[in-house]
């Protein structure tokens, strides 16, 4: 009973110690998985992360990433809910649950995180960019052109498109 | 009385067909449908907070406001009162 008791103890600690140090070795597997463009196989590892560690930011983030790939858009959403909780200040985050929310036509709430992006990072022009295509399917045509002109005054050339078609 | 009832029937659908087109135009600029843009979603690799470059402007202001509120729990309360 006594050996029964100490054997469990030990794969207990032992389990806890591997699974701690191959956090970023799991999620370097699925950067690699990325890098071969085989989602499905990276949002393994990710997982496997997870499960360990369900708060982990990186594995969340780019769980986030490979949903989005695989157009499986609600549950990049819920993934990047979770990692916007403890992880506030992140601009790639509120990017990329805007685009999954533009793709959900949850057009209101990608401008909102367009807004949250651009008030950490002003210069970013994906942002600038995704934010004025949202205003113009929210028929907010002034607003989504002047978006467009900051676009077009730091030279952005599918900005200059648009605005030519849309603004002038 | 058919051919009366065939005549009123095609009268009825030139009458649509001139009518329609007219109407169609009226009522372009409401329904026009928009133009597919497709948004930027260039890949982005994850960023440590200590990494990101917008990041120590956002952390300068935080303890700063904190600093502030600190100095003013230090005040004794009556300070604050208004006399």
């Amino acid at each position: 009973m006594k050996s029964f008791t100490l054997s469990f103890l030990f794969s207990i600690i032992m389990s806890s110690v591997f699974s701690q140090t191959s956090i970023p070795e799991l999620i370097q597997s699925g950067n690699q998985k990325v890098l071969e463009d085989d989602y499905k196989g990276a949002l393994y590892f990710y997982t496997k992360v997870l499960q360990i560690e369900p708060t982990n930011p990186e594995a969340l983030y780019y769980s986030g990433i490979m949903k989005y790939n695989m157009q499986d858009f609600m549950n990049a959403i819920n993934d990047f809910d979770n990692l916007a909780i403890s992880d506030t200040n992140n601009v790639d985050l509120f990017y990329y649950r805007g685009n999954a929310k533009f793709k959900m036509k949850m057009l209101n709430e990608a401008l909102a995180d367009y807004s949250k992006a651009l008030v950490l990072d002003s210069t970013d022009q994906d942002c600038l960019y995704n934010r004025a295509i949202t205003l113009y399917y929210l028929d907010k045509k002034e607003e989504s052109c002047k978006d467009l002109l900051k676009l077009r005054k730091l030279g952005v050339a599918k900005a200059e498109e648009l605005w030519t078609e849309q603004c002038r | 009385m058919k051919n009366k009832l065939l005549i009123y029937y095609y009268l009825f659908i030139i009458g649509v067909c001139t009518i329609t087109p007219i109407t169609a135009n009226s009522s372009v600029a409401l329904v026009q449908e928009k133009k597919d843009y497709g948004i930027q979603d260039a890949k982005r690799p994850y960023t440590k907070p200590k990494d990101r470059p917008y990041l120590p402007k956002n952390l300068k202001a935080i303890p700063k406001s904190s600093q502030e509120k600190s100095k003013l729990d230090s005040v004794p309360k009556k300070a604050l009162k208004r006399k």
